[in-house]
């Protein structure tokens, strides 16, 4: 080596170890601090990375899914909650301790899951108190002191100050660092800042527990800023359980403020804010950004759902309105950012609420929007008589001091006022339109005005979106020239109006449960006109249920986009609610920010068939004891009273029944003596009569009694398991001293505890209700809240009473509840075991139905039946909620994993989609099972449905995607199937096919995870309804039965139709019955509709009973006649066959000498002119064979009522040419020209039938293309192929 | 529209064949393998996409037009000498793709459930021992430019009469 290159070389190797030298100095000394945190909330996040100000410490932010290689980092800070690190991260987590990272676990609550390294326990309790006292310096400190951890030898800034002690109760304000012990203290600040309001009433603000007290909290800020500029005194608190509570007390508050995260408080407190009259409102923050917030198809759900929405209903919270969301800063961290328009709303309600108090009652203006269908129908509301209950309340409003003026004086006049001034018009009656708008003194607004107001009210998109499907204003109903006539009736200051119909024309179909559809001018008009026209200062809903939150828009946290939120238009939106349905009444109270005030069930009233078969049970029960006594004359008994058509017995004349077939009979008489039937609709503010008290009182106590009895003698041995579980024992042995204990105790005898007692709590509470309700209601209108309480049916639920207060929901994310888990357990082996005895298979799928109702009664129920079959259960967490699924192992399950379909209603989507998803996880669970000694129909259901997909067109990726959806529903944002409008438009439907289309273009929806949510596909609903074998429709409640509920044929009717269709069977259809919430049980439907015909509809007793209420009980005659209208179009083997002949003889020949016609003609005759056409439509459609004589007879009463009060308008008779000439063509020809000019009289020519369309988007077209059998393609290929090799070989040997 | 498909795709399969014949044997071995692994590939991207996008990608007339254009080349290599029918040699007929994606596709459709990288791999082995059995026979036979100008010659009739009914 030269000496130049010697020097190069040493200058190279110098330069070397100088550069490593530096780069050394640098990673000691300069280089930046790299900390990771884990798993904190985006808010948290935020703050930490926002407040540090220090260039030497770089902070990033991750997931816990998204967490890992910790040993790239100098320091490790973890959020301990909800933390789980999985087997990869957790070697990453060991790596980095190995190397000497510290690792810091917050274990600010006590979480399970705590890891420390490399830290000694000085600095463990210093990190612990940075992150305790949530505060900007304390994060800032804290960055600097873990980096000073990390790396110590590191040259720059690296000072830190302790961490600051934060009270953890507190009072605080607009300004940061600002922190109050007490109230007094905080007066006195507000004070020194020039803004106490010495008049001003003072608001407990409560922030939730895990909210930033700096910074980051421009929500609250503004809010504070706006309620303190309206000239209220805000005291924010920060605090949590008792201590929350005594501060709320100390403030003794005007108003309680609180944005939700959980319950207020116990319910002391509550108590104490309701006693003193203090309103909750509870508007909340979002942490998903503003996009998510706004799309209609990512619903609120889970715990967000649960924390900020169904927790805070049980305190009776109101104005559920989302007033922030969180978006990316610039720097990409998520921060809360009010939302304007919405903290606007948000004041608006607060102060027009807050209003009400101090008002006086002759100034207020009130707007009553009641439901009624178009035409002479009565005023409509479920359970409730509402013209009475209506002049009840108004009058008690006008006692009240409010202004009334010109309310008539007597309830017939009012009654007459309602139907002509306040009628609903169907736009295929132009005729009756002209009429209203001549004779019923509408209000008029011009088109200008409508016009100014909707741009005033909505968004100019969604204006646009209602003139691009219905054209300019005023539009084409009720319209005349440039303007829009509004039905609607003044009382002085209040404003009785019907809800229109929420869509017209082709639309029609949807209407009431709401579909994804904007609402026409006519519908619009009245609602705008309450806001700038009346000036309402609060809006009533009377009875269950209207449409308008049924309307298009978010299951919760509604938007100025969403109709119902923006019609209600920030009133305090009150809602009278039967206490029966609690399913609906979320839906209104989330979607239309309306407070529920709950009224009483029509009283159940005795059926008195037990007293008709009395003989006949004597005789059976004689038989069944000593078989000798079992004799043909019994069987011909029996077959007398048609009891074997409904139980599908032998039909012979000869020979006897077994013992088991009496047996059955015996149950199926008990059940019909025991049938809990409603009487006449309530009027609200009438108690129920005596005997009606009774009856109620004993159907509400008499069952628990009966059963706790045979408990008791249970557990003193005296009975068995298996009778302990015999409806009909129970039935028999115990019921009757039940109720005669009862009966004894309301008449004065002396009561024991428990059951005995209650049964006089229970008529006082009853007694209580009757007034309670509308007190409620008067209270709630002077700013007085509504106290919160459970609904349902009150036999199953008697915590329900008294009504008059305000409904609330059940926590989704504990669903199943245990108790639900073990009944739906039961009832899933029990529909399995059913199967298997009569078809010696089990089922390969089951078909479910779950509504809102159903889930909150029975707790998830019907979910725990669809997990069982699918054999997975859940997993609980320490509070009971259901944090995962795993799979009951083939083994212990002892027979297959059975496939599943559910239909949901729009509902239950709402209030619980994470169940449903939850339900899609668990099909995925089974479909994978890799134990099972049985087969695992799941998953040849997933493979049948990916291999239809695939064959549809669908991609094989997609096809598997979707292979384990099994819920479906109406379109997002829709309630209906749609099915109830078409199948009664039965003018326009030839075959039952186009029923099938129907449905299954509004029933395609699917709901099991989040990238599909919503997304419609017919392809795969109907892949997944084939090869269903039963299907399966809860039951809960005793106010509804199938014939009497109209959706009860428009969910299992309409499914078991499709069924049929696509597999050319039709599934066996049962009721999941929960109405005995000691015996749940299966029961087939035919028998379910057997016993509830009998004991109603055709049931004199019950008739006469009804017959005691006015037009909205009447028309409910004619709803029950639709609706078995509506199972001989989906599912005629439901019914009894000879139920129209039955009918015919109860309400057309009259029988009972009950004075139907007399009845009908005196308080509704449009229900009977309904019944009859029913009847004649049924007959038309070959669902009823009727001979002439019939048909003639029932055509004759329908024109007689017809020419005597005219058209009935109604949709079922005007809109139905085909009907309208059926039924003159069974009327003579003087009669046939007379109907057909009362007809015409109300009607114009009708439009083209219609067709349904299909509605929201689709995940792929169909494809059109004719498919040739592959088979035959690859034996073509394999023919070409042979040819070629052939003629190769030939070639060959010719070589 | 499907019978037709699958007669082009039989139609291109035997004309490449007959090609791949024409190698040296390890070269045609080695396009087998290349074959197997686009048909692997082919599967994968399929599996992603529904029967309509694929009949959007495969439209028939611009099959039709590119296997025109494949039919000149092998025309022009039957008839080609020295340079150009080196150069011409080593082209194994791009349009194989099609068939590919045909058996892909009926296979994806035959086995529902099953994982989609096994099925790419079945796929790919399915093409790489058809192609290479085809090879073979073909070589047995004793193929040469003739037979791949008649099966070229066949190839065009076919597409014209497809064409035709298109």
């Amino acid at each position: 080596m030269t000496g130049v290159k010697k020097k190069l070389f040493i200058g190279i190797a110098a330069s070397v170890v100088l550069a490593f030298c530096c780069y050394a100095a640098y990673v000691i000394w300069f280089r930046p601090v790299e900390i990771l945190v884990v798993n904190a909330l985006p808010a948290q996040a935020a703050e930490i990375v926002l407040n540090n100000d220090c260039d030497a410490i770089e902070v990033t932010c991750k997931s816990m899914e998204e967490a890992g290689d910790f040993d790239k980092y100098d320091a490790v800070l973890m959020y301990g909650r909800g933390l789980y690190l999985d087997s990869l991260q957790s070697v990453s987590l060991e790596k980095a301790s190995v190397k000497g990272i510290p690792v810091f676990t917050n274990t600010l609550r006590n979480f399970s899951f705590v890891v420390t390294h490399n830290l000694d326990s000085a600095q463990n309790a210093q990190l612990q108190k940075y992150f305790s006292n949530q505060c900007g310096a304390n994060y800032r400190n804290l960055v600097r002191y873990i980096g000073s951890i990390a790396n110590p030898r590191r040259i720059g800034e690296k000072d830190y100050d302790a961490p600051v002690e934060m009270p953890s109760n507190m009072y605080y304000h607009l300004e940061p660092g600002q922190y109050f012990d007490n109230a007094e203290a905080l007066s006195d600040y507000l004070k020194r800042k020039g803004i106490y309001h010495r008049e001003g009433g003072k608001i407990a603000f409560v922030s939730g527990v895990s909210f930033p007290v700096e910074h980051n909290r421009a929500h609250i800020d503004t809010l504070v800023s706006r309620l303190t500029a309206e000239g209220y005194n805000v005291y924010p608190i920060t605090a949590t359980g008792l201590e929350r509570a005594r501060m709320i007390k100390e403030v003794g508050p005007d108003a309680i403020v609180y944005l939700p995260m959980g319950r207020l408080g116990n319910d002391s407190l509550i108590n104490w804010a309701y006693e003193r009259h203090i309103p909750l409102f509870m508007p909340f923050p979002l942490i998903q950004p503003r996009e998510e917030w706004l799309d209609v198809n990512k619903p609120m759900g889970g715990g967000t759902l649960n924390a900020r929405i169904v927790v805070p209903e049980i305190d009776g919270g109101m104005t559920p309105l989302c007033i922030s969301t969180q978006n990316p800063s610039p720097e990409g961290y998520l921060l809360y950012t009010p939302e304007a328009e919405r903290i606007d709303a948000f004041m608006e309600q607060f102060g027009r609420f807050m209003n009400l108090k101090t008002l006086p009652n002759d100034k207020k203006r009130i707007a009553i929007g009641y439901f009624k269908s178009p035409g002479k129908d009565a005023l409509l509301a479920s359970g409730m008589e509402v013209v009475p209950s209506l002049y009840n309340f108004l009058k008690r409003l006008r006692a009240e001091g409010y202004d009334v003026e010109g309310l008539p004086a007597s309830l017939d006049e009012f009654k007459k006022q309602l139907m002509r001034q306040g009628s609903v018009m169907g736009d295929y009656a132009p005729a009756a339109q002209e009429k209203f708008m001549n004779e019923a003194n509408p209000v008029w607004i011009e088109k200008g005005m409508y016009e100014k107001w909707a741009k005033e009210v909505l968004l100019a998109e969604k204006y646009a979106e209602v003139e691009k499907r219905y054209g300019k204003a005023p539009g084409s109903l009720l319209a005349r020239g440039d303007s829009l006539a509004v039905a609607a009736i003044r009382y002085g200051n209040i404003l009785l109006f019907p809800q229109p119909r929420p869509a017209l024309g082709d639309d029609d179909f949807k209407l009431t449960h709401g579909v994804d559809v904007v609402p026409p001018h006519s519908y619009l008009a009245p609602y705008l006109y309450m806001q700038k026209g009346f000036d309402a200062d609060a809006l009533i809903h009377f009875g269950t249920h209207g449409n308008l939150e049924f309307t298009p828009g978010k299951n919760a946290g509604l938007s100025q986009a969403d109709w119902a939120e923006v019609l209600v238009g920030n009133r305090p939106h009150f809602y009278f609610y039967t206490t029966g349905n609690v399913g609906e009444s979320i839906i209104a109270k989330r979607r239309s920010h309306a407070v529920i005030v709950t009224h009483l069930t029509p009283p159940y009233v005795e059926s008195g068939l037990r007293q008709k078969y009395s003989a006949l049970m004597e005789v059976l029960h004689n038989a069944i004891c000593n078989p000798a006594l079992n004799g043909n004359s019994l069987k011909k008994e029996i077959m007398e009273c048609g009891f074997h058509r409904n139980l599908g017995l032998d039909s012979l004349p000869t020979g006897k029944y077994t013992v088991e077939e009496l047996k059955k009979i015996d149950s199926f008489l008990e059940e019909l003596a025991n049938e809990k039937i409603t009487g006449a609709f309530y009027v609200m503010g009438l108690p129920y009569s005596s005997s009606d008290m009774t009856t109620t009182v004993l159907a509400i106590c008499a069952d628990k009694l009966a059963y706790l009895r045979a408990k008791n003698d249970f557990e003193k041995g005296r009975i068995t398991e298996e009778c302990l579980h015999d409806f009909t024992f129970i039935s028999h042995r115990y019921l009757p001293d039940a109720k005669k204990t009862i009966l004894n105790i309301l008449n004065g005898g002396a009561a024991g505890e428990g059951e005995e007692a209650y049964a006089l709590e229970c008529r006082r509470l009853l007694a209580e209700s009757a007034g309670a309700e509308i007190n409620a209601m008067v209270n709630a209108l002077s700013g007085i809240p509504v106290f919160p309480a459970p609904g349902g049916d009150p036999v199953l639920n008697p915590n329900v009473l008294p009504t008059g207060r305000n409904m609330y929901s059940i926590n989704a994310e504990a669903t199943p509840s245990t108790k639900a888990w073990n009944d739906g357990v039961a009832l899933a082996e029990q529909t399995l075991k059913d199967y298997y005895a009569k078809h010696g298979e089990y089922p390969k799928k089951v078909s479910y139905t779950f509504w809102a109702g159903e889930f909150i009664s029975s707790q998830g129920a019907t979910v725990a039946q669809a997990l069982r079959m699918l054999g997975v259960e859940p997993v609980r967490d320490e509070q009971g909620r259901v944090m995962d699924l795993k799979l009951t192992p083939s083994k212990i399950l002892g027979r297959p994993r059975v496939n599943i379909l559910v239909q949901v209603s729009g509902q239950l989507r709402d209030i619980a989609s994470s169940r449903l998803k939850m339900l899609t996880d668990a099909v995925a669970l089974a479909a994978n099972a890799e134990d099972d000694i049985y087969p695992n129909y799941v998953a040849e259901g997933s493979l049948e449905q990916e291999k239809e997909l695939v064959e549809k067109g669908e991609s094989p990726k997609m096809a598997r995607e979707l292979s384990n959806m099994r819920v479906f529903g109406p379109v997002n944002s829709g309630y209906s199937t749609g099915m109830l409008r078409f199948t009664e438009s039965s003018g326009e439907w030839d075959d039952r096919e186009g029923l099938v289309e129907g449905y299954l273009n509004n029933m395609c929806a699917m709901y099991g995870d989040d990238e599909n949510w919503g997304s419609m596909d017919k392809n795969l609903f109907r892949s997944a309804i084939a090869g269903t074998d039963v299907i399966v429709q809860p039951r809960q409640s005793n106010t509804w039965g199938p014939i009497s509920l109209d959706h009860v044929y428009e969910f299992t009717g309409a499914l078991s139709l499709a069924s049929t269709s696509i597999n050319g069977k039709e599934p066996e259809a049962v009721l999941a019955d929960y109405r005995n919430s000691y015996l749940p049980r299966m029961q087939d439907t035919r028998e379910a509709i057997a016993v509830e015909a009998r004991a109603t509809i055709l049931n004199s007793e019950f008739i006469k009973a009804r017959m005691k209420g006015d037009a909205t009980t009447a028309q409910m005659f004619g709803e029950i006649f639709r609706n078995i209208f509506g199972w001989s179009a989906t599912r005629s083997s439901a019914l009894p066959e000879d139920i129209y002949d039955n009918l015919y003889r109860q309400y057309i020949l009259d029988q009972d000498g009950l004075g139907i016609e007399e009845y009908f003609g005196n308080v509704n005759p449009a229900a009977l002119q309904e019944m009859t056409a029913t009847m004649l439509e049924s007959a038309r459609k070959g669902f009823w064979n009727a001979d002439k004589e019939k048909l003639e007879l029932t055509a004759s009463l329908n024109a007689r009522l017809t020419a005597q009060h005219g058209a009935p308008c109604t949709d079922f008779i005007c809109a139905n040419k085909k009907l309208q000439d059926f039924i003159a063509s069974n009327l003579d020809k003087k009669d046939a020209e007379r109907f057909a000019d009362d007809i015409a009289e109300a009607t114009a020519a009708r439009s083209d039938a219609k067709v349904l369309k299909e509605e929201g988007k689709k995940l792929f077209p169909e494809v059109s293309e004719t498919d040739v059998s592959t088979t035959v393609l690859i034996v073509l290929s394999v023919v070409v192929f042979i040819v070629v090799i052939l003629s190769v070989i030939r070639k060959r040997r010719s070589q | 529209m499907m019978v037709l498909f699958i007669l082009l795709s039989l139609s291109i399969a035997l004309t490449v064949m007959v090609k791949m014949s024409l190698m040296p044997i390890k070269m045609a071995l080695a396009y087998a393998a290349v074959w197997g692994v686009v048909a692997f590939m082919t599967t994968i991207f399929l599996a992603g996409i529904s029967r309509q996008q694929l009949f959007a990608v495969l439209d028939m007339e611009g099959i039709i037009t590119l296997e025109f254009i494949e039919l000149m080349i092998m025309f022009s290599y039957v008839f080609s000498t020295k340079l150009w029918k080196k150069i011409l040699g080593f082209y194994p007929g791009l349009m194989m793709v099609v068939p590919v994606c045909g058996l892909s596709f009926i296979l994806l459709r035959y086995f529902p459930g099953m994982n989609f990288t096994l099925s790419g791999i079945i796929t790919g082995c399915i093409i790489f021992f058809s192609v290479t059995a085809a090879v073979f026979l073909f070589r047995y036979a004793r193929t040469d430019k003739r037979s791949l100008y008649t099966a070229s010659l066949s190839a065009v009739l076919l597409n014209i009469i497809i064409y035709g009914l298109l």
